[in-house]
Parts: structure tokens; C-alpha cells; sequence
């Protein structure tokens, strides 16, 4: 997803009264945008723009020996991600700050590890990592927003 | 007997006239040249040979004001919240013909549009004829239901009256009070504001409307979103094959990654691989669906994107062709045709006209489609569509355009859909997945009589066989940008006003029009395609009241407007009364005029601010 796109999205958590609402984008909400074709008659569902985004997250890890590396999600939607039913008051499905086991025999490329449900078991935020989780979470939706508008003009 | 009968319009007073007497009526004026009285026999059920005037009144009878103490500079405006309400009587003539002329009648029966503004004009004819003779009552009111002016559609409306709704009256009592107090004080408060400035000129008024500046905001939204727009960059995978010297695109099931990291590392895990393979081949039938029945807001939608119309010149001519009984009733939102509808005459009727006459008559002669049916039904009118024919060179220029579209999309939503033939190839190069299409349209069926879709074949793909090993010489991964969306268009405008509740079909035009006669927008064409702009005045009123902080609404947003909306719907379902529904809204927009007031000299410094920047 684009940033532009991104940063929409956490928008809504941070005002939701005061968003574009010139556009449909995920929200069930709020209808931003009828894409019309060129006809006129139909609409599509491509509604975001003029590209097709699937969406693959992209995690960054870090291990006991503070070692950090990117992972994405391949294959097959990561369920820990995907069907959480926790509340994060945020466009992401988890709080920041969970622990991850990532299994011998994850697909790595370049130093990037490719997961999918068979590689990992997500452990969830455990008690002792307190200080950290509270620290990535707090503030997360205006953090985000201004690392994504810095990314956007960099 | 004596019944009073009373059309909405003149127009529709004559015709119903016409067709109850069987052209035998005799014509009295009245004291507004436009506005006939009509005398002829009726036998209505179990009221044989009944005396009937039919007369009519030209929209609204009454409005509502406030007293004089309430007026433009003899209080403030935030009095105006709670302040009385009178009612004024906007055609003393026409409202004086219906007390005199139900002096002496029995009964009134109500001839105005079904659905819910024509129900409150009905109860405003209503206080009209009370006034003359007190023995009608509202309980006693005929109301007939009709939606066109077919002869046996107008006979069967007679010989079945109803009730007057009395909560779609309540509905509508509570939107226009709303609408004037909210609407009053907020242009008044605005308005003087502004000139304080000079930002405005004496004379001007700035208009605030719950409808309005939402509409007005939805421009401005895009405006800016165009504004700000900033190109990313994107990567992808592409191959490209060629096979008995047809070359092909695949293209990569993925899509497309803001992310070049990722697109690289799969990139390279497909390099590994010097052949593909077609791993399927598919041919399946594919259809392309005949539209759906019409409503006005796809009538304007696409009246505005065909024919350049504006959706409310798109609205007149239909309402012409409707008062004429060319068309039925065009304010609907319904799409899909009762179970009952007669098809086959419509088309009998249209079997003459020598554009679309072969199709009418084919689907006459040979059978039709049952029409697609839509999800929406308001239960007062069928959707949009032909009812006596006109040779469309007697017709004005936005008619004949109108009326063609809609008999063609009739006739249309009869037809079968067309057929095409989808070849699908899939390559699988090292793990990741490409698709190629071609189309090959087989059978046009509606295509043939609705010139206004397009549906073509595409180019072939080569001769694949499933199995094929292939080798990729033109695998790359490419890259693109973000293109900046498109200023807002009317065609969407209205999309995103229906979607969001934002107006009623029968209102959305004219708040297009009026965002555009108080200059808050200007229409601007670019190449064939006229886009709505906003003034940097528009631009500076949304931008001002967004920066005011109300507590949890927004008046630029359509939010508390569709909340309006969705509590009229309950009022008129009798879920909720006009008394709470009005006191919720008043209380919400007496906070956020509230807050606009403490705040104004910030508002009006900060619209200056936006004006000039924009200027």
C-alpha cells in the first residue's frame, strides 16, 4: 500500500471526524471515492488507485543478541497477524512488541526471512518485554504518521 | 358527492383530468393564470358519479419563517435555535383557490408526488382546504398512488386511494425546521463575519447549509488531495512471451509492492529459473451483466458523464418528460421492477420509433429478460422508465437525450447480457505466479441497443497448450509511480453524496447548484471532462470551520448530515418521534455554533489566510 494510503488510514484512529472523505478506502465508515469507468456505468474494485495493492506485511524482528532483520509475509497469510481479535485502537491487528519463534527452515533471501504459518508460532506480549511494548504502543497512531509523511518527502 | 381533487403541478392536474373524465371536462381559471380548476364526473368505489374539481398547486404552499422579531439583524443569531416558528403561505392565490373550491366539497384526494416532500405538500393542501371547509379532516383525506401517467396506472390510482403518511409528514416537518434554524444562524453568523473582513461584499450572503458545506467539502477534499499528491514509487514482475510470433503479456499475480526489497529478493528467486511453465489453461464463459433498472441518481451520474449534463438539467428534462407522461415519476431510488409490471406494452409502444424500434420489437415479438433486480426499494415508485412514446425530434435537446438514454436502458435491462469467451494462460516461473488474458466477445446482445457501454475483444493470446515449458527471455521487474487522482467530477459528486446520504435523489442537484451560485466552486473543463473546483472562498470556509475544534462532529464532513437522514428514516418507520429527533440535532449544532461563535475571529482570520493563499 502507498503511504499517501497509509497515511489516511491512520489518520481515521487519530481524528476520525476530521479525514478526506473524498475517497472509499477500508474504512466501512466513511465512502471516499466511487471509482466510475470510463463509461460511466460500472465501477471496479480497485478502489484505492490507479495500482493494485495487495497487502503483505512487512515485520521487523529482533532477536535476543539485538541482531534486526525485515521479514515478509509469503505464501500464505500469517494468521497471528490476520485473524487477531485484540483491540489495537490502530490499523495494525497486533500491539507492537510480541515475540515471535521463527522456526529452523524459514525461507531466507538476502537476509530478509520469507514467513508463512508453518515457519513461526507468535508467543504474543509476554509480561518481562513490559517496558519495551509500552514504549513502542504509546503515541504509536501520531509516530506513525509523522514516520510515513518523512518518508513520503525523503 | 364533491370531490376535491389536487395535483403537485399543473401538468399533472390537466392529464389526470384527461384521463378520469375521458377528455370530457369543462376548465375554470383561477386567480394564478397558471393554476386551472377542472370539472368532470367520476365514479369513484362506492361513490358513484361523483362531482370532481381537480386543481393544483405549484410545489410548496407554505413555508416556514421566523416571527419578525427573529429577523436578519434584530437578534442574534444563536437565538435562532430556539426561537419560534411560523408558518407563511408562499402562494396566497393558489392557497385561497383550494379553500374556496373545498367550500363545497365532501372530500379531497391528494394527487401530489409519492414519496415523502409530496406527502408533506399534501398535508400543506390539506391545511388549505381545512381552512375553507372545516368538515375535511385529515383522517378522511384520500391520497391516490401513482407514479406515472399511463391511463390505467392513473384509474387504478383513483379507484384505490390510501391514507395520507402522516410520519413522512412529520419527517419532512422536522428536516425543514432544522434546515431553517441550523441553515439561519449559521449564514447569518458566517455572513457577518465575513464582511467584517471585507472577504465578502456588502450584498453578499455566505450560505451554510447541513447538505451544502458537506457537498462543498467533498470538493475540497479532493482538491486538496490532488494539491498535496506526492508520486511513489513502485515495483513489480513482468514477462513477456512470444509464441508462433504472438507475443503476450503476463502479468504478475502479486500486483505491485511499494517495497523494492521485496520485489528484488522474489525477482531474483525467479532468475534461478531459465523456463516457465503453463501450469493452466483456461477457457470460460464470461458475461458481461445489461445494467440495472434506473434511478435518478445513476439517471444524473450518468447523464453527466454521457451527455455532459448537469445532474440538475438531467432531473428537469426527465420531470418534463414525466409531466408530459413520456416518462414515469423520476425521483426514485428503486431498482429492480415489481413482479407485476407489464413489460410487453412498453415495448409494443416503442415497436415505431425507427433508432431503437427493431429492438423493442424483438423483445415484443421474441420474448425478454426479466431485469436484474437491485437492492434498493423506497416502496413509493418502479425505476425510471418509459411510459407513452414521443418521436424524440419533438423533443428539446437535454429531452430527446434523456429520453433516448432512458428508453434504451429499458429496453436494455430486458435484453440478455452479453457473452464473451475469457481465455486465462498461467505461468509459473520458479514459484511465483503470472496470469495473461484474451477476451473474445461472442454474443452483444444488450450491447446492441445501449451504445452507451463498451465491451470489446481483446487481443489474442497465442496458442498455448497446458504443460507448455517456455522460455522466459523477457522476464523483468519494472518499476512505476503513483499518478495523482483527478479533480471531482458531477458524476461522482453525486456517487459520493447518494453514498454518504447527503441529500435525497430529489435534492442532490440543487445542492450542486447552490455550491456553485454562491461561488464556493466553479466548474472547470479540462480536455472532455469538466471537473468541480473550489474558489478559494470554498476552499477557505471548509479549511476555517475544520480547523474549529467541536467536540466530536464536523460540519464540512457528511457524518452528522447522514445521522439527520438516518433519523428522518426512523420518523418516518414511526421508530423515533420528530420531537427527540429535533431536540438531538439542535443540541448538536447549538454546541458547534457555540463553539463557531467564540472562535469567529480565528475563522474569518483563517479563511482570509486560505484565500489569499489559494488566490
Amino acid at each position: 500500500m502507498s503511504r499517501l494510503n497509509q497515511i489516511e488510514d491512520w489518520q481515521q484512529y487519530q481524528d476520525p471526524n476530521n479525514v478526506s472523505v473524498d475517497r472509499v478506502n477500508r474504512s466501512k465508515r466513511i465512502i471516499r471515492e466511487v471509482p466510475i469507468e470510463e463509461d460511466g456505468s460500472n465501477y471496479n474494485n480497485n478502489f484505492n488507485s490507479s495500482v493494485y495493492q495487495p497487502e503483505v506485511y512487512k515485520l521487523l524482528l529482533r532477536d535476543f543478541s539485538n541482531n534486526y532483520c525485515y521479514a515478509y509475509e509469503y505464501n500464505d497469510p500469517l494468521r497471528f497477524i490476520r485473524e487477531s481479535r485484540e483491540e489495537t485502537f490502530t490499523p495494525l491487528k497486533i500491539k507492537l512488541g510480541g515475540r515471535l519463534r521463527v522456526k529452523p527452515g524459514a525461507k531466507v533471501i538476502n537476509g530478509v526471512i520469507y514467513l508463512d504459518n508453518s515457519f513461526c508460532q507468535y508467543l504474543g506480549l509476554i509480561d518481562q518485554d513490559k517496558e519495551l511494548t509500552d514504549n513502542l504502543n504509546t503515541g504509536i497512531v501520531q509516530r506513525y504518521i509523522e514516520i510515513l509523511t518523512e518518508g513520503l518527502t525523503s | 358527492m364533491k370531490i376535491l381533487c389536487v395535483a403537485e403541478k399543473p401538468s399533472i392536474a390537466k392529464e389526470v383530468s384527461k384521463i378520469l373524465s375521458g377528455g370530457r371536462f369543462q376548465v375554470r381559471n383561477s386567480q394564478n393564470k397558471y393554476i386551472k380548476n377542472y370539472d368532470f364526473k367520476f365514479s369513484f368505489p362506492n361513490q358513484a358519479n361523483c362531482d370532481v374539481t381537480m386543481t393544483s398547486v405549484a410545489g410548496h404552499l407554505i413555508n416556514i419563517d421566523f416571527p419578525p422579531s427573529f429577523q436578519w439583524g434584530k437578534c442574534v443569531p444563536g437565538k435562532l435555535f430556539d426561537a419560534a416558528v411560523i408558518e407563511k403561505v408562499l402562494k396566497q392565490d393558489i392557497f385561497d383557490n383550494i379553500s374556496k373550491e373545498a367550500r363545497n366539497s365532501n372530500k379531497l384526494m391528494i394527487w401530489t408526488d409519492c414519496d415523502r416532500e409530496g406527502e408533506y405538500i399534501g398535508y400543506e393542501i390539506f391545511k388549505a382546504a381545512n381552512k375553507g371547509n372545516r368538515q375535511i379532516e385529515v383522517g378522511d383525506i384520500w391520497r391516490s398512488k401513482f407514479s406515472h401517467l399511463e391511463r390505467n396506472h392513473v384509474l387504478r390510482a383513483a379507484n384505490n386511494p390510501i391514507k395520507l403518511d402522516l410520519k413522512a409528514v412529520d419527517a419532512v416537518s422536522c428536516r425543514m425546521e432544522i434546515d431553517l434554524r441550523v441553515g439561519a444562524s449559521f449564514t447569518r453568523l458566517l455572513t457577518e463575519g465575513l464582511k467584517s473582513k471585507s472577504i465578502i461584499d456588502k450584498g453578499d450572503v455566505a450560505s451554510y447549509g447541513t447538505c451544502q458545506f458537506p457537498t462543498l467539502g467533498f470538493v475540497v477534499d479532493r482538491y486538496k488531495r490532488v494539491k498535496n499528491f506526492t508520486p511513489e514509487q513502485f515495483w513489480y514482475i513482468q514477462v513477456d512471451l512470444e509464441k508462433d510470433d504472438v507475443k503476450c503479456n503476463f502479468n504478475w499475480t502479486r500486483g505491485h509492492f511499494f517495497d523494492r526489497l521485496h520485489v528484488m529478493n522474489l525477482y531474483q528467486e525467479c532468475l534461478k529459473h531459465k523456463e516457465g511453465k503453463i501450469i493452466k489453461l483456461e477457457q470460460r464463459r464470461t458475461t458481461n451483466w445489461r445494467p440495472l433498472p434506473l434511478t435518478t441518481v445513476e439517471l444524473q451520474k450518468d447523464c453527466s458523464s454521457i451527455f455532459k449534463m448537469s445532474a440538475k438539467d438531467a432531473l428537469g428534462a426527465a420531470e418534463k418528460l414525466y409531466n408530459r407522461g413520456f416518462l414515469s415519476y423520476p425521483r426514485t431510488e428503486t431498482d429492480k421492477f415489481p413482479a407485476s409490471f407489464d413489460f410487453k406494452t412498453i415495448f409494443g409502444r416503442q415497436k415505431s420509433d425507427p433508432r431503437w424500434g427493431n429492438h423493442a420489437t424483438e423483445l415484443f415479438d421474441n420474448g425478454y429478460e426479466n431485469p436484474r433486480a437491485g437492492k434498493h426499494d423506497d416502496n413509493a415508485h418502479p425505476p425510471i422508465h418509459p411510459v407513452n412514446y414521443v418521436n424524440i425530434n419533438e423533443l428539446a435537446a437535454d429531452e430527446k437525450k434523456v429520453y433516448e438514454y432512458v428508453v434504451r436502458r429499458f429496453l436494455a435491462c430486458c435484453c440478455k447480457d452479453a457473452v464473451g469467451q475469457q481465455t486465462t494462460a498461467t505461468l509459473k516461473w520458479g514459484i511465483e505466479l503470472f496470469t495473461a488474458n484474451g477476451l473474445m466477445v461472442t454474443e452483444r446482445n444488450y450491447l446492441d441497443v445501449y451504445p452507451y457501454k463498451k465491451w470489446e475483444s481483446s487481443k489474442q493470446l497465442p496458442k498455448f497448450q497446458q504443460g507448455d515449458m517456455v522460455s522466459i527471455k523477457n522476464g523483468v521487474m519494472k518499476d512505476g509511480k503513483t499518478s495523482p487522482p483527478n479533480h471531482m467530477t458531477e458524476a461522482e459528486l453525486i456517487s459520493l453524496m447518494d453514498i454518504n446520504g447527503i441529500g435525497t435523489d430529489a435534492t442532490i442537484a440543487e445542492h450542486i447548484e447552490k455550491i456553485v451560485s454562491r461561488s464556493y466552486v466553479v466548474k472547470q473543463k479540462k480536455g472532455k471532462v469538466e471537473y468541480i473546483i473550489p474558489t478559494p472562498l470554498g476552499m477557505g470556509l471548509i479549511e476555517s470551520f475544520d480547523k474549529m475544534h467541536f467536540d466530536n462532529i464536523s460540519l464540512s464532513k457528511p457524518f452528522l448530515r447522514k445521522k439527520l437522514e438516518l433519523s428522518l428514516d426512523q420518523i418516518s418507520k414511526g421508530e423515533t418521534t420528530k420531537e427527540t429527533v429535533l431536540e438531538d440535532m439542535k443540541m448538536l449544532y447549538r454546541q458547534a455554533y457555540s463553539i463557531s461563535n467564540q472562535n469567529m475571529v480565528n475563522l474569518v482570520d483563517h479563511c482570509k489566510t486560505v484565500i489569499q493563499a489559494n488566490s
